[in-house]
């Protein structure tokens, strides 16, 4: 009669805690809008060069889970897919070299996978927060922590920019380099992303 | 007896110490060529970025296994104008400095124009960057005839 008791007594208590949690983390979700734009920043031994991705084609969704007491979300499977073979570097002849460089034809999607942002609240104006990413090029994943600046905008819509410093080595792929080494590309490269979403 | 002697005194040098300063020649003309081929590509670098951007393009080969072969050409160049040089020396007259343009001219007129004319015909290069290669060889093969003209007239 005591054990039924206890178990009783342990299911009650489980069950609350269970509500509770539902309680404080909302699911919801994130549409990815079309003008999303992509940006890498380069060097070689003879100029700078930018490349873009200026449209993002593809209907995702970010899903997360808010944890209203940390203001932290959570994201579950959520990730934007980028084809690299739509890189565009204005130079027909790094932008052909970039995407090689990237292993385009191997593997074509640089996926970057949401996994949190902290301190996020529903209503910012150029706030800056800090997110953790994995981003997955030619079959290496790599974790980041990027900070946003994040901005509500009319319409339920959300406005998140950032940038990060990658290094082709972190992805264990080589910077192009021709004619002996003479002519190279810096190992360095700087990632900029303007991401639009609808909150729904 | 004095036959023998006059002889003796008629013996040309060792032909190891005419080896030696062909080696010699050669060597230098090499080293200097190397050295002028790498300031000319960085020289174009800084006054041609265009131009040099090219360099990215697929025709030109990645860097790696097959590095050493773009440095082994100024040796290459050297051993074939040497050769000429050795065997057509008589033909050039006048000063250092014009026997080196008459050997520039040479191999610019006879060996690089046609080559880089079949380059271009065949190879997606654009014709400036012919023109930079033009200009390269000219300078490296007139570097190699000053010296082939100081060291061995």
């Amino acid at each position: 009669m005591r054990v039924t008791f206890y178990i009783i007594f342990f299911l009650f208590i489980l069950n609350a805690s269970f509500i509770k949690g539902l309680q404080n983390n909302s699911l919801a979700r994130w549409v990815v809008e079309k003008n999303s734009s992509l940006n890498i920043q380069g060097e070689t031994n003879i100029n700078s060069f930018e490349c873009d991705v200026t449209e993002y084609l593809r209907p995702d969704t970010l899903v997360y889970s808010k944890n209203d007491a940390i203001k932290k979300l959570c994201f579950t499977n959520s990730c934007l897919i980028i084809d690299i073979r739509r890189f565009d570097c204005h130079n027909k002849f790094i932008t052909e070299d970039f995407r090689n460089a990237l292993k385009a034809e191997e593997t074509p999607n640089l996926k970057i996978l949401f996994l949190t942002i902290d301190q996020f609240s529903n209503s910012c104006n150029n706030q800056i927060v800090k997110g953790i990413v994995d981003v997955e090029l030619a079959h290496a994943v790599k974790r980041s922590e990027i900070n946003y600046t994040i901005k509500t905008l009319p319409g339920n819509r959300i406005q998140m920019n950032g940038s990060h410093v990658f290094y082709f080595s972190d992805f264990n792929l080589k910077a192009p380099k021709k004619l002996a080494g003479l002519i190279r590309t810096k190992d360095q490269i700087k990632v900029n992303f303007q991401l639009f979403f609808k909150a729904i | 007896m004095q036959n023998t002697y006059s002889k003796k005194i008629n013996i040309q040098p060792p032909k190891i110490f005419k080896m030696n300063k062909v080696f010699i020649a050669w060597l230098t003309a090499a080293i200097l060529m190397l050295l002028l081929g790498i300031g000319m590509l960085y020289a174009g670098i800084y006054f041609f970025p265009k131009i040099a951007d090219e360099y990215f393009s697929p025709v030109f080969r990645k860097a790696g296994e097959t590095d050493w072969t773009f440095y082994a050409h100024p040796f290459i160049l050297a051993f074939a104008l040497k050769w000429f040089w050795e065997r057509y020396k008589g033909i050039f007259e006048g000063g250092v400095l014009l026997r080196a343009i008459e050997v520039a001219l040479v191999y610019s007129i006879v060996a690089l124009l046609p080559i880089l004319w079949l380059t271009y015909s065949a190879i997606d290069v654009s014709f400036k960057m012919i023109v930079t290669w033009f200009i390269y060889g000219f300078v490296q093969s007139f570097a190699a005839g000053l010296v082939f003209a100081k060291l061995n007239p």
